[in-house]
């Protein structure tokens, strides 16, 4: 499989304070990968850094087969950057937006018509392109963003908390957007965000916490490594005490939420003896899968909730 | 050169988008080119008549009036219009500062278009807007003047006046670039606007003239480019007004007159020409230029 980015030792110190400290990683070609970490981790240092916005303090960096530092220029012609904030100009239409940027790309105006069409299209533009971008929905505004970045087709596209601030049904438009652009252009997407169930759609996850990358594998493997999958037991009316003997006799550890009694197990499959046993004292049960969260937490020590402090 | 064209239409669109602005801008000139008209302009026409009837001796007293305020009309335009080419593209250049607090100036640099044709795309549109304007407020200036029953500049001394605008409003859009790489916020960039608003009447003794002015403050006047953008244009447009208000008085009252006015600068007793003058400005234009160009590459290798 062919390596689109490829860090090496990268190091970012702005004085004393070690942004970014040694860090490792290699995406491949086509793959989504998800960057996270809370505010001041290092993200949005290494993807500044990424992009060509500042150099490192140390280390190496190959984007499409291009060193950081040496082939600036053609490592911006090889990335889409969508950032955080809105970027294009609330006074101009989105035509007028989306043709400036995409001059700065493509000197030849027909194959910059056609390509603006066709990014209109897999943005679903089209309806809007004579709208001023200041009179958009913030869906929309991202969409458009995410637009401008694609007008040249990148290699690989940086998306810095692309969904930050909207509403679900956006957040999914976004999302499907995405999907289709490395569905159809087999696009490398680098994501950062602060949703866990986005990060959760990654091919592949690396957490940063204080400048340090803490762990990266998939999804899937992160939560086999990191989260336990959590069975919630219900007890019928006046069997609460019989099901915790149960539970000590088996010496299983539990807790106890509201009036719900929760057991922590390797997987789905773990759970059946369990239930099993416990099966003339339920009144019901559920199965709540490992989630993003719990990596996030168990790998960081930190909740969400921490990051948003 | 294309992404250049591309980056100035664009900083153009944004400000011309901006009606407010494009409207205040042009407004407060011609506000206060009729205070200055309407108050000071008074003053200084009485002061001009006074000169006259001290050292003419029996002359036709209402053609001196005439005279004096053709004079001091020509030199307070030239005034507000060096205090436009200031003004105007630091204005114009505010839209940079607003772009690097929103996140633009990045999305900008992550393109392959080179940072020295970014700002050039900026020194440009300031550059250009600057010229329109200026050029709007003298025709506007001049359209005023002639509603009063002055009579308007021949069409040589306009041609000659433009040009000072283009040389004027390219150096102050270059010093606006180098002042934005430093300045990061809108409130910051509006509080600076108006202190150098206020500053430029001074520093280019267009609300005073030089010859109110202590002899020091003078001489450290002399080293800004304010002052002689100020004197070459006076010196264009009060051309003819002078010739016909000082007509038959001795040279050394109309060498006098124009020292006192800043429509001549004078440097160790030697009167500065105005290609002198001009050749300051565009030297001082090019050290700027290179120095923002600089900075800005500079930057562009280190943290920002």
């Amino acid at each position: 499989m062919e390596t689109a980015v490829k860090v090496l030792h990268l190091k970012k110190y702005f004085k004393e304070v070690k942004a970014v400290d040694n860090i490792n990683f290699q995406i491949q070609r086509g793959e989504l990968f998800g960057f996270l970490g809370i505010n001041g981790a290092g993200k949005s240092t290494t993807i500044n850094m990424l992009c060509t916005l500042f150099p490192p303090t140390d280390g190496q960096v190959e984007i499409c087969g291009y060193r950081l530092g040496k082939d600036n220029e053609k490592i911006r012609r090889s990335i889409g950057v969508v950032c955080q904030n809105n970027s294009l100009d609330n006074r101009l239409s989105v035509k007028e937006n989306l043709v400036i940027r995409g001059k700065l790309y493509e000197k030849d105006s027909n194959k910059l018509k056609r390509k603006l069409d066709d990014v209109c299209e897999i943005m679903s533009l089209k309806e809007l392109v004579d709208r001023r971008y200041a009179k958009l929905s913030g869906g929309q505004k991202r969409r458009c963003e995410i637009a401008a970045a694609l007008l040249h087709t990148p290699e690989i596209l940086f998306l810095d908390e692309p969904t930050t601030g909207l509403d679900p049904a956006t957040r999914k438009l976004v999302w499907e957007s995405v999907e289709q652009l490395r569905e159809e252009l087999n696009m490398t997407v680098f994501l950062t965000t602060h949703y866990m169930e986005e990060a959760a759609r990654a091919t592949s996850i690396a957490i940063i916490d204080a400048g340090h990358l803490k762990e990266q594998g998939t999804p899937f493997d992160l939560k086999e490594r990191y989260a336990k999958d959590k069975l919630r037991l219900v007890a019928a009316a006046g069997k609460e005490q019989k099901l915790i003997q149960m539970l000590e006799q088996k010496q299983l550890s539990y807790y106890v939420k509201e009036s719900d009694i929760i057991l922590t197990v390797d997987n789905s499959i773990c759970a059946l003896p369990v239930l099993e046993m416990c099966r003339e004292v339920l009144d019901g049960f559920e199965m709540l899968q490992g989630t993003m969260d719990d990596v996030f937490l168990n790998v960081t020590g930190r909740t969400l909730e921490n990051r948003e402090s | 050169m294309k992404e250049i064209y591309v980056l100035v239409k664009r900083n153009i669109l944004i400000f011309i988008r901006d009606r407010a602005s494009v409207f205040f801008s042009v407004l407060s000139m011609l506000i206060v080119l009729m205070l200055m008209a309407v108050f000071l302009g008074n003053m200084n026409t009485d002061n001009t008549v006074e000169v006259l009837e001290q050292y003419g001796g029996i002359r036709n007293a209402t053609l001196d009036r005439e005279n004096a305020k053709r004079l001091i009309s020509m030199w307070t335009l030239a005034g507000v219009l060096l205090v436009n080419c200031v003004t105007v593209p630091m204005t114009v250049m505010g839209n940079m500062v607003t772009d690097e607090m929103e996140g633009r100036l990045a999305a900008f640099y992550v393109t392959p278009v080179k940072r020295s044709k970014i700002a050039t795309g900026y020194i440009l549109a300031s550059w250009l807007i600057g010229i329109v304007l200026c050029l709007l407020t003298f025709g506007l200036g001049q359209g005023y003047l002639a509603a009063c029953g002055i009579s308007m500049l021949n069409i040589s001394d306009c041609a000659a006046l433009a040009g000072m605008i283009f040389l004027n409003t390219f150096l102050y859009s270059a010093v606006a670039y180098l002042l934005a790489l430093f300045i990061h916020s809108s409130g910051a960039w509006s509080g600076m606007l108006t202190v150098i608003g206020t500053l430029v009447g001074f520093v280019g003794a267009i609300y005073l003239p030089v010859g109110m002015l202590p002899e020091k403050i003078v001489t450290v006047l002399k080293a800004f480019p304010v002052l002689h953008g100020a004197a070459m244009m006076r010196s264009v447009c009060t051309r003819d007004s002078l010739a016909a208000t000082f007509a038959g008085l001795p040279t050394e009252v109309s060498e006098i007159y124009q020292s006192e006015m800043g429509i001549t600068i004078s440097l160790n007793e030697q009167t500065i020409s105005d290609f002198t003058s001009v050749f300051f400005v565009i030297g001082l234009s090019a050290a700027v230029t290179v120095a923002a160009f600089v900075v800005s590459k500079y930057r562009a290798g280190r943290d920002r």
